[in-house]
């Protein structure tokens, strides 16, 4: 699938001094008052285009995280802003990917239907409908319209939800740990579309944030790595890639900066272990 | 046709569940004769005649659409209100603790210990009957809708709160379809339990329907025409077991159900 990036011209990672997307400042997330904070005081930004990973641990808030960015829920400190408003409810322009697909799809729907289930009231049928086969189309899924979501692979089914979240347009993405549960061949397959999805899905990019804990994966997708760390969630470090693009599954992977950037990243991650077990024994 | 197709079709028919059926009644027949019986139980070979000439003679056939009058109305009443309350107060935690109590209250008693109550409100007719039906009915809906519900996946919820759908809406698309193979599994057993109870409640007032019928075959000693329409009843809840078998493949086709061979 590695050909999906062929005739891509290279991209340059920063937009500049616009102003960005999502505006993420001093957020906090507590699950219950007196309880510990899943996320405590997390800065960043998105910039219009950009492709950003967000690596970390189990339970270090990344869920949490992209649940704030969509509005899903609301934030115990701080704001997120999307083009400088705060998110108080799901916003139209974002679209969120599931961590776990055989979960977010309707059973009871084909996959012509899961499509369309974003679509708003308003449209006549038929236009959903065309609406539907045509990012479906655009996924590579023309033939599988008609079937159920558990008739289909579990890379299928991904894709699927992909096409679903893509189906209204949305000017960001998120996806939460897409790929976790496919194998590896599947999963370059996959990383390789959401890379098409980022450059251009019927002639726009979309900005894409992008949750995983493969720091390869991050590395070979991303513009910028963003790392957390845990208890409570907080960004210990963020990564500029700069490597170009089209990439490519083999030669970008076997590149001297992927190998630097990757490096990169575990420095920060071994600094801030270090320093979580000097704060902790600080403390005894 | 070749063999293993002959096996498929049989299969698929059940026809060696059929031949048990006749075995059994066979069997019966020959007890019956051999120790009898016939003054406490109709023999197979009386109660089939009687039966087909109760349909035939009208009024075994009167009786049967007097029963199914009060039962399908109770049942079809019994599954609106089962499914509505059960959604409307499944997907409402201050909803559910509020009638925990009151639901748990009432459900252990006896549909037929309201046939007095009832019997002051609708008289002794069809009507009554069908209330009872449906007081009895209603529980196992509602209870297996309430669980179907809070069974959904929260996952498949916020799909549709990020998607924007309204509160009505996701009733609609995601709570009613994710309840829908817990809430086929409670009409079924109310599809028994409520025959049940039509046929008492007649057989208590002896005012019409199959009950009704064999009341007074039995107080008459007529013992081939009564078990005709046991008979009839055991015929009737078998057919409508089928029917919503197999509306329920149709409806709940997502469900491993369908995966799992079902004669
Ligand atoms: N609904 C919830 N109620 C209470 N606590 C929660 C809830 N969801 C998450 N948490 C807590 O918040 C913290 C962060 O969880 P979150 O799911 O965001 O982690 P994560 O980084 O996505 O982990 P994973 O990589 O395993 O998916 C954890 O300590 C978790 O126990
Ligand atoms: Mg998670």
């Amino acid at each position: 699938m590695s050909e999906t990036a062929d005739h891509a011209q290279a991209v340059d990672s920063s937009a500049g001094t616009a102003e960005p997307v999502l505006r993420v400042s001093a957020l906090g997330k507590r699950y219950s008052p007196q309880g510990h904070a899943a996320l405590a005081g997390v800065t960043f930004d998105v910039e219009d285009g950009e492709l950003l990973a967000l690596v970390g641990p189990s339970g270090c808030g990344k869920t949490t995280l992209l649940r704030l960015l969509c509005g899903l829920m609301l934030p115990s400190e701080g704001t997120v802003l999307l083009h400088g408003r705060p998110v108080v409810r799901p916003p139209r322009e974002v679209a969120l990917v599931f961590q776990d697909y055989s979960r977010s799809l309707f059973p009871w729907l084909t996959v012509l239907r899961n499509v369309m289930f974003p679509l708003r009231r308003g449209h006549s049928r038929a236009w959903k409908i065309e609406r539907a086969e045509a990012v479906l189309r655009e996924m590579g899924l023309h033939g599988v319209a008609r079937k159920f979501p558990w008739e289909l692979s579990g890379g299928m089914q991904q894709r699927v939800a992909i096409a679903r979240a893509l189906v209204s347009r949305p000017e960001i993405l998120l996806l939460d740990e897409p790929f976790a549960s496919v194998d590896a061949l599947t999963r370059a397959e996959l990383q390789d579309v959401l890379l098409r999805v980022h450059r251009d899905i019927e002639g726009r990019r979309v900005t894409i944030v992008h949750v995983t804990h493969d720091i390869d994966e991050a590395v070979y997708l991303a513009d910028r790595v963003l790392v957390l760390s845990p208890g409570p969630g907080r960004v210990a470090g963020s990564v500029e890639v700069g490597l170009p693009r089209p990439r490519i599954q083999t030669a970008t992977r076997s590149s001297t900066r992927f190998l630097e950037v990757r490096n990169a990243i575990h420095e920060v991650i071994s600094t801030q272990q270090r320093n979580t077990i000097t704060a902790t024994s600080n403390e005894e | 046709m070749t063999v293993r197709g002959v096996l498929r079709l049989a299969r698929r028919a059940n026809v060696v569940g059929w031949l048990f059926v006749v075995f059994l009644a066979a069997l019966a027949e020959a007890g019956i004769q051999l120790f009898e019986l016939h003054d406490s139980v109709s023999p197979p070979s009386e109660t089939l005649p009687a039966l087909v000439e109760g349909l035939s003679s009208g009024e075994l056939s009167g009786a049967l659409r007097t029963t199914l009058g009060a039962y399908l109305g109770g049942l079809a009443i019994a599954i609106v209100v089962g499914v509505a309350l059960g959604i409307v107060i499944g997907s409402s935690r201050l909803l559910l603790d509020a009638s925990f109590v009151v639901l748990e209250f009432l459900r252990p008693i006896p549909a037929v210990a309201l046939i007095p109550l009832a019997f002051l409100f609708f008289g002794t007719g069809v009507e009554m009957r069908r209330y009872i039906v449906a007081y009895a009915a209603v529980w196992p809906i509602l209870v297996n809708t309430l669980y179907g519900v809070r069974g959904s996946d929260r996952i498949l919820h916020e799909v549709a709160l990020a998607s924007g759908v309204s509160r009505l809406g996701r009733l609609v698309r995601v709570t009613l379809p994710s309840a829908l193979p817990s809430i086929a599994t409670g009409i079924r057993v109310s599809a028994s339990i409520g025959l049940l109870v039509a046929v008492t409640a007649e057989f208590v007032f002896g005012s019409g329907g199959i009950g009704a019928y064999m009341q007074r075959q039995q107080l008459a000693f007529q013992l081939p025409e009564m078990y005709a329409a046991v008979l009839l009843t055991a015929v009737l809840g078998y057919t409508v077991n089928v029917a919503l078998r197999l509306a329920e493949r149709r409806i709940v086709h997502w469900t491993g159900e369908k995966r799992v061979r079902w004669p």
